[in-house]
C-alpha cells in the first residue's frame, strides 16, 4: 500500500510497519498504536484496514 | 425477549444463535469488521436467523437494562450475555518498550493477515497458545529462532484427569510438529538491545539462572490472558476471570458470560459456554452436550491455569529503568510504596494512560506487592465528550 506517514510518502503492507514499538497488543487493547488517520484523531491503527492514499500522522 | 451478546467470538456466536432458535430477539454487538473474533478473525460467515449483528461497534457501558454504545446509541435488553474474549498478558523486560517486540496475539492477527514483520522471530511465554503462533510465523516464511516456554511441561504430568478427558488437545498438538522442534522449556527473553535478544534458562520460579545471546528482530510474547471484563466492573470475579453459575450467570442480575472471559480454555469449551448462556438467558434448558463440554473442558482449563501459572520470578529481568507502564512511561524506580492500587496510580501515574492499565496494572500490583483487586473501570472504551453530550437525557 502507498500511504503517507508523517508527511513522507511510505509504501508498506501493514501499519504496523509504520509504527515499530508503537504497535503492540495488535487488538485495539494497548492504545500503543493511536494515530491520526485521514484527520481522524485518535485512531487505534491496529484496527484500521490499511487502504492506498491513507494519511496516517503521530505528529504535528 | 430481547437478549444484546457482546462479542463475535467462538462464544458470542453460539449464544446469540441458541438464543435465537429459542425464540428470543437477539442483538450480537462486536467491535470488529467481521465476526468470529480473535480466533476465527473475520473467517467466520456469520448469519443467523433472528441475530441482528452490529459490526465495527463498540459498547462502553451498562447502565440498568441499558447497554451503551458508541455513536452514540442504546440497546435495551432483558438479558445481557458479556462474551468479550480477553487479551495476551505481556510481561516487561529491559525492551519490551522499543521496536521488535509485540504480543504474541499481535502476531496471530497479523499473520492472519499473511503479514510476519521480521524475518527471525521468536516466540516467548506460557502455555500451549506459543505453538499456534509459532507454527503460524513458520508459515508464512519467517526463520523461528526459538519458541520459549518458561514453565515446565512436567507441569502436565499431574494433570491425568484433565488429559484424559480431553485427548482431543493432545492431538492438536501433532500440527505444530515443526514449531515443536524449536521448543525450549524453563526458557525465557529476558532482554532485547537491537537485534540482541538475551535468552535466560529459569529456575521453578523463574529466577534466571544462566544466559546467552539469540539474533532475532522480532520478538512475541505471551504469559498467559486477561479478560475483557469492562462493561461489569461489579461482577464478582476470581483473579479476575468472571465468575459464572453452572447456567454462565454472573453476580449481576440478568448479566450472563461465556468464553474466555470467564477462563481460558479454548474456542470448543468458549463455544460450549455460548451455548448454555444463549440457552438460559432465553430461559432453556441448556443442552446436556453443552453441559458436558463444559464439565470437560473446565477440567482442562483449570489444569491449564495450574500448569501454566506466571510465577513470581519475572519481577528480576527488569532493571530500574525497565519501563512497566508503556503508555506513560513509569519505570520500576518510579514506583512508589502505596497501600493500594488507586494510590500508587495517583503517586506514579502507572495505569493512568490511554490503555487505563489494561496492559500494567497487573504487572504493577506484582512488582508493589499490592493486592490486585481486578480491572474495574466506569467506562470501556474512550469516548469523545461530544458523544456524550449528544446522549438523551433520560435512557432508562
Amino acid at each position: 500500500m502507498k500511504v503517507t506517514f508523517n508527511g513522507r510518502d511510505r509504501e508498506v503492507s501493514h501499519v504496523a510497519e509504520l509504527l515499530p514499538g508503537r504497535f503492540f497488543c495488535g487488538i485495539g487493547v494497548c492504545f500503543g498504536c493511536v494515530a491520526e488517520i485521514n484527520g481522524v484523531p485518535e485512531v487505534r491503527a491496529c484496527r484500521h484496514q490499511l487502504r492506498d492514499g491513507d494519511e496516517i500522522r503521530t505528529q504535528r | 425477549m430481547r437478549i444484546v451478546v457482546v462479542g463475535a467470538g467462538p462464544a458470542g456466536m453460539a449464544a446469540a444463535r441458541t438464543a435465537a432458535d429459542a425464540g428470543a430477539e437477539v442483538t450480537m454487538v462486536d467491535s470488529e469488521p467481521e465476526a468470529g473474533g480473535q480466533f476465527l478473525r473475520g473467517r467466520a460467515k456469520f448469519e443467523h436467523r433472528g441475530v441482528t449483528h452490529l459490526k465495527n461497534t463498540e459498547a462502553w457501558m451498562v447502565e440498568g437494562h441499558t447497554l451503551h454504545l458508541r455513536g452514540p446509541r442504546q440497546l435495551h435488553f432483558d438479558a445481557l450475555i458479556i462474551a468479550t474474549g480477553a487479551y495476551d498478558r505481556p510481561l516487561p523486560f529491559p525492551g519490551w518498550d522499543g521496536p521488535g517486540v509485540i504480543t504474541a496475539g499481535a502476531a496471530q492477527a497479523l499473520a492472519k493477515q499473511g503479514v510476519t514483520l521480521a524475518d527471525r522471530v521468536i516466540v516467548a511465554g506460557t502455555g500451549p497458545f506459543l505453538l499456534p503462533v509459532a507454527t503460524a510465523l513458520q508459515n508464512l516464511g519467517a526463520t523461528l529462532v526459538g519458541v520459549y516456554e518458561a514453565n515446565s511441561p512436567l507441569a502436565w504430568a499431574r494433570e491425568t484427569k484433565a488429559v484424559l478427558a480431553n485427548r482431543h488437545k493432545i492431538a492438536e498438538l501433532a500440527s505444530y510438529r515443526k514449531a515443536l522442534s524449536h521448543l525450549e522449556t524453563r526458557t525465557a527473553v529476558i532482554a532485547k538491545h537491537g537485534d540482541r535478544v538475551t535468552v535466560a534458562k529459569l529456575d521453578r520460579h523463574w529466577r534466571p539462572v544462566s544466559h546467552r545471546t539469540e539474533h532475532a528482530d522480532l520478538v512475541c510474547i505471551g504469559y498467559g490472558f486477561l479478560p475483557r471484563t469492562d462493561l461489569v466492573p461489579n461482577a464478582k470475579r476470581t483473579n479476575d476471570f468472571l465468575d459464572v453459575d453452572e447456567l454462565q450467570r454472573t453476580s449481576v442480575e440478568n448479566v450472563y458470560a461465556a468464553g474466555e472471559v470467564t477462563g481460558i480454555g479454548g474456542a470448543d469449551l468458549a463455544e460450549a459456554e455460548g451455548i448454555i448462556a444463549g440457552a438460559a438467558a432465553a430461559h432453556q434448558e441448556p443442552p446436556l452436550i453443552a453441559v458436558e463440554a463444559v464439565r470437560r473442558g473446565r477440567l482442562f482449563a483449570q489444569a491449564l491455569a495450574r500448569a501454566h501459572a506466571v510465577q513470581p520470578g519475572w519481577q528480576t529481568w527488569l532493571n530500574p529503568d525497565t519501563t512497566v507502564c508503556r503508555c506513560e512511561k513509569v519505570s520500576l524506580a518510579d514506583l512508589t510504596d502505596a497501600a493500594s492500587m488507586r494510590e500508587l496510580k495517583l503517586t506514579s501515574r502507572v495505569a493512568m494512560g490511554r490503555c487505563q492499565g489494561r496492559i500494567c496494572a497487573r504487572n504493577a500490583a506484582d512488582l508493589t506487592g499490592i493486592p490486585f483487586d481486578g480491572q474495574r473501570r466506569v467506562i470501556a472504551v474512550p469516548i469523545p465528550l461530544g458523544e456524550l453530550a449528544d446522549l438523551p437525557e433520560e435512557t432508562s
